[in-house]
């Protein structure tokens, strides 16, 4: 066979000359100007690999909301909806179901199983038509008439970009309304237009920056109460901002490198809001994940994590609003890695969200009641939303609050010590972290076996990492919400699952380039050189050289009962934690 | 979530409660039932489910119950299969070479089950306690490569202090101890006396050496230091690997020795 490379596998095997040319005829390809494009990336190379038509039928869902995508859509022709929050007709078409072993054909593992590592069917590797099809199914409404829909797209219109471009999932579904034509653009496509393009740059990332706002604003409990005109005006006068790099991984690894204690990470992190400076905005964070600490002494003591959804300095403009306190932030915001945040004015929430939060106080307090206490019982993980309202709670209740952003009595604690080393470390990134507890752990190794048995016998995970007192994180994928690791891939081979939204890597359009490997901050990616059945290893027919795939721990995706290693561990020592949920965090450890 | 106390404390309660109950049903029992047959295929029925731990480990593929579900089951089981086991064979020594060779195995393999408990305890507090966590399998690797770079910072100190006391010193001393695996047996009994001997020696030979010297015998003992965790380490999980190579073969023997217990109560008991 030889080497594969980028376009080898382009994303529909269907698109012709005639049809890329009849696109950049089109808007919004129109305004592109091939000319800034390198020609060993040319604007309609790109169209042509990167990007597909869909047609769909009146009532198709093409997006749907929480769901991970990787590509933005073209409107060619026809209209589409988008209908936000948890539309009732829409909620309730199934979704695609992810591919996962029966009972037999797990048993048949123990003798189909080639007894090389790293073996494979290389015969696969030359039929395009089992590249990974992200819309395999096509979901629809029965009923489009019982759709709230909050705005429609005609053609030339755009959608989906928010949740290619920031790596997070859908925030809306979007149906269509007529029968439609669209132009999916992988995110690999996006990126490189974005790149070179600089008038479709600011084309978009306005587009993304108003539909953000006024999505994440909508979403959120903090303005559930606002009346229309009230909202409309937060909208305009709320300001996005972003803070650190895209591509935050290069200055990870240098500091991780110079093992750099946790005061230099800090100093390192862009801060967003100071403790003692003017409050000058409600700060809420819309992705990525940002430290909040307090001084102490010469240095700053982490003692939150803030991520999607949190806010921060609602206590000190409640304080000044209620009770005439300085309106100073009292801890610090830093950004870890990239986050973007929204800044909604204080006088905007002293006038409309303050007031509103008042009269419905009494009721979402009656109703986080009865909600946590209910799922306290049954151990279930409480949604940010219900955060929201606890603290909301909090703040309101307690007349003397200093330190708002503890959740103090209401939710359980990480000690500081260990914050600091899971934000140092960016190990709170993890949605599927590996934890070993040193003090249970005997080093018998049976997670490495059943994780090699579960995948071409060998383990896509190392049982060896940084280490905080009795809690190890070993060196597996921890399926990120910030996966850095999709950013360079030239194939789209590494994606968000729809769905789940585990980081899986298609082993049938990866090349083997080692740029996701690369971009791991955390090294949990390896580069293997795969065989045949046979146990020969395959090699590029033009330079003899191996073939190499990108490989990591995908949490047994296709396996029957969820991670191998998990289930594997006779001592209780291993988990997957998913780093959002510090209360499962804590209960663990102190089990 | 449960805590262990409270797992521990539920679990010994189940299975003192069920130990009870058999009891209890077996000497409501014409006494031939009683002796013979009701506790032998209760015990039967144990020592088969206690076997297939070893069975779920090795098909880990498989949609079956966690193996720390199947590991808890396994212990307490074992506890309960220990009661039944008393009231089958009853409280004194078996008459008959058989009998006894049987009585033995039962006993060395509830004994080695509970030394595997503790010790699996002991040893993730010991693990834990001394240097990094490495694999078991690249412990040779690791050791190799610090008695490579032990062997080149003493071969550099020859050409650099103009002096062979330094030299002298790792091919008497420390080249030995970097070649293998040193003091096992100390490193299971948490005896430390041979490394600080070694520790108190370069200390010794610090003041012979201008500071470069030092600075060299300063990187030559924390590899020294590194290689005694290793040391330790591989003493801890030689432990862990030999244990499984004594407690799983009793089990496979003792299993053996029940079918043919079976056989000659069937053929000779009077049934």
């Amino acid at each position: 066979m030889h080497r594969p490379h980028r376009w080898d596998t382009p994303f529909s095997p269907d698109m012709t000359e005639a049809q890329v040319k009849r696109l950049l005829a089109m808007p919004p390809l129109k305004a592109l100007d091939p000319s800034l494009f390198p020609p060993q990336l040319a604007l309609d190379d790109i169209i042509r690999n990167d990007s597909r038509i869909v047609r769909c039928q009146s009532g198709d869902i093409i997006v749907r909301e929480g769901d991970y995508g990787n590509s933005t859509f073209f409107v060619l022709d026809g209209s589409v909806g988008v209908v936000l929050g948890h539309d009732e007709a829409a909620a309730t078409v199934g979704s695609a179901a992810a591919s996962r072993r029966n009972i037999f054909s797990s048993l048949a593992q123990l003798w189909r199983n080639a007894r090389v590592a790293e073996a494979r069917d290389v015969s696969r590797y030359g039929d395009l038509s089992l590249r990974y099809q992200a819309d395999a199914v096509r979901l629809y409404v029965r009923d489009l008439d019982a759709l709230v829909i909050e705005a429609r797209f005609g053609a030339g219109g755009m959608f989906g970009e928010i949740a290619a471009l920031s790596r997070t999932p859908r925030t809306a579904t979007c149906v269509a309304l007529t029968d439609c034509e669209l132009l999916e653009l992988r995110w690999q496509g996006l990126r490189d237009i974005r790149r070179y393009d600089l008038g479709f740059r600011q084309w978009i990332d306005e587009l993304y920056r108003t539909r953000s706002l006024a999505s994440h604003l909508m979403e959120l409990p903090l303005f559930a109460n606002l009346d229309d005109a009230s909202l409309e005006h937060v909208i305009a006068e709320t300001h996005f901002e972003t803070y650190g790099e895209f591509e935050w991984f290069s200055a990870f690894r240098r500091q991780i490198a110079e093992d750099d204690d946790g005061q230099r990470a800090i100093e390192s992190e862009p801060t967003i809001a100071e403790e003692g400076g003017y409050a000058d905005g409600l700060l809420l964070v819309r992705s990525g994940f940002c430290r909040v600490s307090e001084r102490r002494a010469f240095g700053q003591r982490t003692v939150h994590i803030a991520m999607k959804n949190d806010e921060f300095g609602l206590s000190a403009i409640y304080g000044h609003w209620q009770r005439n306190e300085p309106l100073v932030y009292r801890q610090t915001l830093t950004a870890i890695g990239y986050v973007d945040t929204l800044r909604v004015p204080t006088a905007l929430v002293e006038r409309y969200v303050l007031p509103s939060l008042s009269e419905e106080y009494n009721q979402k307090k009656a109703k986080m009641d009865h909600r946590s206490a209910r799922r306290f019982k049954h151990n279930v993980t409480r949604s940010i939303a219900d955060r929201e309202i606890q603290h909301l709670q909090f703040i309101m209740s307690a007349g003397d609050v200093r330190k708002p952003t503890r959740y103090a009595g209401l939710e359980p604690h990480l000690n500081s010590d260990l914050l600091n080393f899971l934000v140092d470390r960016r190990i709170v990134n993890g949605t599927a972290t590996m934890m070993i507890d040193t003090t249970r752990c005997v080093g018998c190794d049976d997670c490495v076996r059943a994780c090699a048995a579960a995948h071409d016998n060998n383990p896509r995970f190392v049982r060896h990492g940084p280490a905080h007192g009795n809690l190890m994180i070993a060196n597996a994928c921890m399926h990120c919400q910030d996966p850095v690791c999709l950013i360079g891939c030239p194939t789209g081979a590494i994606h968000r699952r729809p769905g789940d939204g585990r980081v899986i890597i298609n082993d049938l359009t990866c090349i083997g380039c080692g740029t996701c490997a690369e971009s791991c901050p955390y090294d949990n990616i390896r580069l293997v050189e795969i065989r045949d059945r046979n146990g020969a290893f395959v090699v590029d027919d033009a330079t003899n050289l191996p073939i190499v795939k990108a490989t990591k721990c995908d949490l047994c995706a296709d396996q029957l009962g969820g991670p191998a290693c998990q289930r594997a561990c006779p001592h209780d020592a291993l988990v997957r934690m998913d780093m959002r949920d510090q209360g499962a965090l804590v209960r663990w450890i102190d089990r | 979530m449960r805590t262990f106390t409270q797992r521990l404390y539920g679990n010994i309660a189940i299975v003192f409660v069920g130990a009870l109950a058999i009891f209890a049903l077996n000497m409501s029992l014409p006494p031939l039932v009683r002796y013979h047959s009701l506790t032998g295929w209760i015990l039967m029925a144990c020592v088969g489910f206690l076997v297939l731990f070893n069975a779920r480990k090795k098909v880990p593929v498989l949609p079956l119950l966690p193996a720390a579900t199947w590991l808890q089951m396994h212990i307490y089981v074992g506890l309960f299969a220990a009661a039944v086991f008393a009231m089958h064979a009853g409280l004194h020594y078996p008459y008959g070479l058989f009998n006894q060779i049987l009585w033995w195995f039962f006993v060395a393999l509830t004994l080695s089950g509970v030394a595997g408990i503790g010790g699996e305890r002991l040893i993730a507090k010991h693990l834990r306690d001394r240097g990094e966590a490495v694999l078991f399998d690249r412990i040779t690797a690791f050791r190799v490569r610090l008695a490579d770079e032990t062997e080149e910072l003493a071969r550099r100190s020859a050409v650099e202090l103009g002096s062979p006391l330094l030299v002298d010193f790792y091919c008497g001393r420390i080249a030995p101890f970097m070649a293998k695996t040193r003091n096992f047996w100390r490193h299971l009994l948490a005896i430390r006396t041979p490394t600080d001997r070694l520790s108190r020696q370069m200390h010794e030979l610090e003041r012979y050496l201008n500071p470069r010297g030092r600075q060299t015998l300063h990187e030559i003992e924390e590899r020294v230091q590194a290689k005694d965790n290793l040391d330790h380490q591989y003493a801890l999980g030689s432990v862990m690997r030999l244990w499984l190579f004594l407690h799983i073969p009793l089990a496979y023997g003792f299993l053996l020795l029940i079918g043919v217990h079976i056989v000659l109560v069937y053929a000779f008991g009077g049934f």
